[in-house]
């Protein structure tokens, strides 16, 4: 088979134009998605093949146009809406959290909410405290929402078409620096082959991406990159790193992570939101309350702060590669 | 063989780079295949393959290229 | 209310040293950007939003402000920030990322604190309009004749906390107001294709507070009616809201194309800037262009000083992000 490599931006358009030509109740709403083509590039090429009633920029309405979103889908349309930056959930997250996620309670399963919640998420290049997190653990804690972030186009494509197709609500993350947009800087793994017609990614996941028996490494987004840079390194120490990128915070794919702790003893677990009651958090408590790990368990995320401006703040507290090897080294040759 | 050029009317005189190639050194490509991204000032650019065969890429991503440069060749 | 020729000239010379800023600003943002534009790179990483072209929304307004009247901002925020007396090396410096900033490197360019006279600005659309109201009611408790201040976009008409904001300072008689700087653009989206009425001062009226809209991107103007709705917030008889036409003369944030922009409107921007149009008036009015020249050249003199300030200054060390998270 031909190969054709794509970014995750291409990878969420395309996956969204296939989907609106096979299903005419698709359609797509958010801020400078329809002629821009989304200041992500994640919308480009809909207006044109689809028009302005179903490729629909909105104005600044968060709350307007995602509880519009809601409406639409307990009608039986599927919305796929952008919220520009995670950051600004703060103004529409009752649409989100007690509308969306609570339809299919509420009504008993007569009314399910089929919308695609998509939104950017994660810092490192000088956006600062309002347009730099990535808030995993904040929407992850609601129940009702699935929420999922794909480490590369393939997954991307994939899970887009799987979220558009799914009856919940699907709060779909897609990280700045993974994008591939060119102003954003691009890391070149994220760009990766996807095959032309639609597939699907299951949502619930996570993914083996590679295998390993010293330690297990978890991370989702840019993480994944880091900890696969890492394990790279560490595999000329003689350690050898197994990486698992999550895909999905919620549902969390518990048995592959507990299963892979079982094998390796040793869990570090790596993501850029706040540390306290975060993702880390989250999986540490599920593993070691399923298996006795061998090595105290470890997890590198970001500080309770507030994401500072200055790169040498910034990126001193970001997780990266070193943080990882460093940890790796010393949690491997603990003694037990 | 082929070589892969950047259209003089395209970057007006200015200078561009690369961004990202979307295939590898030794990659079989299709006439037509997208093979890189282009950025000049604020603007993205595709560039295709401009025959089939196998590409050589001769310039590494976010180095400067002009109108008229050669950043691959497609070889039969 | 007209302006006086000492107020003209203040007006002038502010115009001019926030124009100045922004094209220093805009150099030194390039530097490292080019030829790949990646915002992580360079002396200013990040998103930056200039002001070039709505400095008469400034003016005019910060012009009958004290350092005792709260100014909230936008993303957009240094003209205002320069027209409200910020501390320009500090600001300068803080834009830098700089020790020496207004937070010590810790918020940039769109989160800029200056609470010396009473300045801050933040990067959510419209959500510097509740406090300012806030601001406002501690004014009028304390039984003080301070005023605060909210400046927002067009765009910002659209979001809740535009309307629940309205509604809350004229139930309550704040002494705020609040100001529209219209420039047609929400990132790509023309004004016209996201807001369903023409006019958002005519939203005013909905409040039960009065609403003005000045046309023209005119200092002078802009200083009558502003000054006419402070003296209501000072006397007591509550909250306005004040709608300007003004105009973006870049993009969105640097690195914006504005691929969206017709052409036409793009060429014409040269002739619509305001400060040209303005320094013209005060000649027609018998202002010495000698006195004018040297406001610009104390401009560029306080740019410099501010940016080489800043270029100098270290940065910060990694445990100062640590720090002042609590007080």
């Amino acid at each position: 088979m031909k190969k054709r490599k794509i970014t995750i931006a291409k990878a969420m358009a395309e996956a969204i134009c296939q989907e609106m030509r096979r299903d005419p109740s698709v359609l797509v709403m958010g801020e400078d998605i329809a002629k821009l083509g989304g200041v992500f590039g994640n919308t480009r090429g809909l207006l044109e093949e689809f028009g302005a009633e179903r490729v629909r920029d909105t104005p600044i309405s968060e709350t307007a146009f995602i509880g519009a979103a809601v409406g639409m889908a307990a009608s039986g349309m599927r919305p796929v809406v952008e919220l520009m930056f995670v950051d600004f959930f703060g103004v529409c997250m009752d649409a989100i959290y007690n509308l969306a996620a609570k339809q299919s309670y509420f009504s008993g399963g007569q009314v399910t909410c089929p919308m695609v919640l998509m939104t950017s998420v994660g810092g490192g290049y000088g956006d600062a405290g309002q347009h730099s997190q990535t808030l995993f653990a904040t929407f992850g804690h609601m129940p009702g929402l699935k929420v999922v972030i794909p480490s590369n186009a393939y997954d991307a494509k994939g899970m887009m078409i799987a979220a558009i197709r799914d009856p919940n609500p699907v709060v779909f993350m897609f990280h700045k620096a993974l994008q591939g947009m060119g102003w954003l800087g691009t890391v070149q793994r994220s760009v990766t082959d996807a095959p032309e017609e639609a597939y699907v990614v299951p949502l619930s996941k996570a993914n083996i991406v590679r295998e390993g028996s010293d330690i297990t490494v978890v991370g989702l987004g840019a993480t994944v990159h880091m900890a696969l840079d890492a394990a790279e390194e560490l595999q000329r120490d003689g350690i050898s790193v197994e990486v698992i990128d999550l895909r999905s915070v919620a549902p969390l794919d518990r048995d592959t992570l507990v299963a892979s702790a079982a094998k390796t003893g040793c869990v570090l677990c790596v993501d850029d939101d706040y540390v306290s009651y975060g993702i880390g958090a989250e999986i540490l408590a599920s593993v070691t309350e399923a298996v006795r790990l061998q090595k105290k368990p470890r997890r590198i995320s970001y500080p309770d702060i507030p994401v500072p401006f200055a790169p040498s703040m910034e990126h001193a507290v970001l997780p990266n590669k070193e943080k990882i090897v460093a940890a790796v080294k010393s949690m491997v040759r603990e003694q037990p | 063989m082929t070589d892969v050029v950047i259209p003089t009317d395209l970057l007006e005189g200015l200078e561009g780079a690369l961004s990202v190639w979307f295939v590898e050194d030794g990659d079989k490509v299709s006439e037509g295949d997208v093979l890189c991204e282009l950025m000049v000032e604020k603007a993205a650019f595709e560039i295709p393959a401009p025959a089939a065969g196998t590409i050589r890429l001769l310039v590494q991503p976010e180095t400067p290229v002009r109108g008229g440069t050669v950043i691959a060749r497609v070889v039969v | 209310m007209e302006p006086n020729a000492s107020r003209r000239l203040w007006m002038y010379g502010t115009m001019v040293l926030s124009r100045e800023f922004e094209l220093a600003i805009k150099a030194a943002y390039l530097e490292g950007k080019q030829p790949v534009f990646n915002m992580a790179r360079g002396p200013i990483p990040g998103e930056m939003h200039l002001s070039n072209g709505q400095e008469p929304c400034a003016v005019g307004v910060c012009a009958h402000l004290k350092y005792s009247d709260t100014v909230t901002a936008t993303h957009r925020p240094h003209h205002v920030a320069i027209a409200k007396g910020v501390h320009l090396e500090a600001m300068a410096a803080e834009i830098f990322g700089r020790k020496t900033g207004l937070s010590g490197g810790r918020g940039g360019h769109m989160h800029l604190f200056d609470a010396r006279v009473n300045f801050c600005c933040s990067g959510i659309i419209a959500q510097g309009m509740g406090p300012a109201v806030g601001a406002a009611m501690a004014a009028k408790l304390r039984g003080r004749r301070d005023v605060a201040v909210s400046f927002i976009g067009e765009g910002a008409a659209n979001q809740g906390a535009f309307h629940e904001s309205l509604n809350l300072a004229a139930l309550w008689k704040a002494p705020v107001v609040f100001v529209i700087e219209d420039n047609a653009w929400g990132i790509s989206v023309a004004k016209a294709a996201a807001t369903a009425i023409e006019r958002n001062s005519d939203r005013a009226a909905a409040y039960g507070i009065p609403g003005s809209y000045v046309a023209g991107n005119d200092p002078d103007a802009v200083y009558a009616v502003a000054g006419d709705a402070i003296e209501r917030a000072r006397s007591g008889e509550g909250p306005s809201l004040i709608e300007i036409d003004t105009v973006r003369l870049e993009g969105h944030f640097m690195g914006d194309g504005e691929g969206y922009r017709p052409t036409q409107e793009k060429s014409g921007l040269t002739a619509r800037d305001p400060i040209p149009l303005y320094r013209q008036r005060l000649e027609t009015g018998g202002v010495a262009g000698r006195a004018l020249d040297d406001l610009e050249i104390a401009a560029r003199s306080a740019v410099e000083q501010a940016i080489c300030f800043a270029r100098k200054s270290p940065e910060p060390v990694a445990e100062e992000a640590m720090q002042r998270v609590f007080a």
